[in-house]
């Protein structure tokens, strides 16, 4: 049987339907499949959770993984919560599962979301940032003290060619990124993130 | 062109539909926050008037509209099972009920939908923006389904399940899903009172 016909029918009543829901919803992030890219480079999905050590888990999911290859290239995610915080992972499994972090302040431009400009530091405040490598991705974490609970708490997620020079980072090139080709975000507080996470169900 | 329109479609969707099934698997969590989260004295206002009861007492606060039929009422009754649960306990916890749907919830309506999950739970009934920044303070969004001019009374409200407990200072301790971690909660009263003497 051709199934084409039903799967765009479906597409056209589904589609959009699914997009609203998935764009309103703060703990994750949907991500349009980009066939140009390699598969380690294209992000499919983040989703977040809490661990049963109360650690914020944010679960990045890339089309294929990379065991060796360029040095150069990370999977990053990007915290915009009072200021901006980079999390970077080596893509190539060769170079180990050290996690890089860098800050940076929020800018305007940056605050608006789904923009990776200005200059980031490193971290040093990271004692309890965790990330580890998955079958096509990587899990990073964060200590739920960590968050102010009164504040904006974004997040999205790049893969990105970067270099490191002294106690600084410079992003070269962006492959992907999660939130690329969605509208403007709706903002959420880190309070909201929390309450969705606790709630899954709907009514 | 057409093809590569409908590539891109069936993948935004592969996606999306990819996304939704995990969605679906996650599971509810409880949360002791490391780093409570103090609410405003206003808020702490509110929830102490809504009840007589004296001032150094532990909130559990739930979200929800009269109409609701499944939901809301299994929520409630967790919430009077917890309150029980508590004093059984020598904790002392009152319980309230917010309102996100306070043109359908009249006052005597929500007294009378209260009171029967138990004398002891309350309820808050605020409206426009009192009630958008209550519902801010504890991070809950709403969204109502075929509400409009011409349809006031037959429409459905879709709002997250979490409790929140609140210590006598005024700030939240643990969030939790009322309908999944009821029982979780309950068995936290029994077994973590340290959490309850501060």
């Amino acid at each position: 049987m051709n199934w084409t016909p039903v799967l765009i029918s479906l597409f056209m009543i589904a589609g959009p339907v699914a997009a609203m829901q998935i764009e309103a919803d703060p703990r994750s992030i949907a991500s349009f499949m980009d066939k140009s890219l390699t598969p380690e480079l294209d992000i499919l999905q983040v989703a977040t959770d809490i661990s049963a050590d109360n650690h914020l888990v944010f679960q990045v999911k890339t089309r294929g993984e990379q065991t060796n290859g360029k040095n150069s290239d990370y999977l990053l995610l990007q915290i915009l919560h009072e200021k901006t915080y980079l999390l970077l992972l080596p893509l190539n499994k060769e170079e180990g599962d050290k996690i890089l972090i860098y800050e940076g302040t929020l800018q305007p431009e940056n605050h608006k979301l789904s923009k990776i400009t200005g200059e980031f530091r490193e971290y040093n405040l990271s004692a309890d940032f965790t990330v580890k490598r998955i079958v096509r991705g990587a899990e990073f974490t964060v200590p739920l003290d960590w968050i102010n609970y009164g504040a904006d708490f974004n997040f999205d997620a790049y893969t990105i060619q970067a270099s490191m020079q002294g106690n600084t980072l410079q992003i070269n090139k962006v492959y992907d990124q999660a939130r690329k080709g969605r509208k403007e975000e709706k903002r959420f507080s880190a309070i909201t993130l929390l309450n969705k996470i606790c709630s899954p169900k709907k009514r | 062109m057409i093809q590569s329109v409908l590539q891109r479609k069936y993948s935004s969707t592969v996606v999306a539909l990819t996304l939704l099934f995990t969605q679906a698997s996650i599971e509810a969590a409880t949360v002791i926050l490391p780093r409570p989260v103090p609410l405003q004295a206003e808020t702490m206002t509110h929830l102490r008037q809504a009840h007589t009861s004296e001032h150094n007492q532990w909130q559990l606060v739930v979200f929800g509209f009269t109409h609701c039929k499944d939901i809301c009422p299994m929520s409630l009754a967790n919430l009077a099972m917890l309150v029980k649960a508590a004093a059984n306990e020598q904790i002392k916890l009152d319980g309230t009920f917010v309102t996100v749907d306070p043109d359908r919830d009249s006052e005597e309506i929500l007294s009378g939908y209260t009171k029967s999950f138990g004398a002891d739970i309350a309820y808050l009934r605020f409206e426009g923006e009192d009630l958008e920044r209550f519902k801010a303070t504890f991070g809950v969004e709403t969204v109502f389904y075929t509400k409009n001019a011409g349809n006031q009374q037959n429409y459905q409200v879709d709002h997250s399940t979490s409790a929140f407990l609140i210590d006598p200072s005024g700030k939240i301790r643990v969030i939790f899903d009322a309908l999944e971690d009821a029982a979780r909660i309950a068995k936290m009263f029994r077994e973590k009172k340290e959490l309850f003497k501060s």
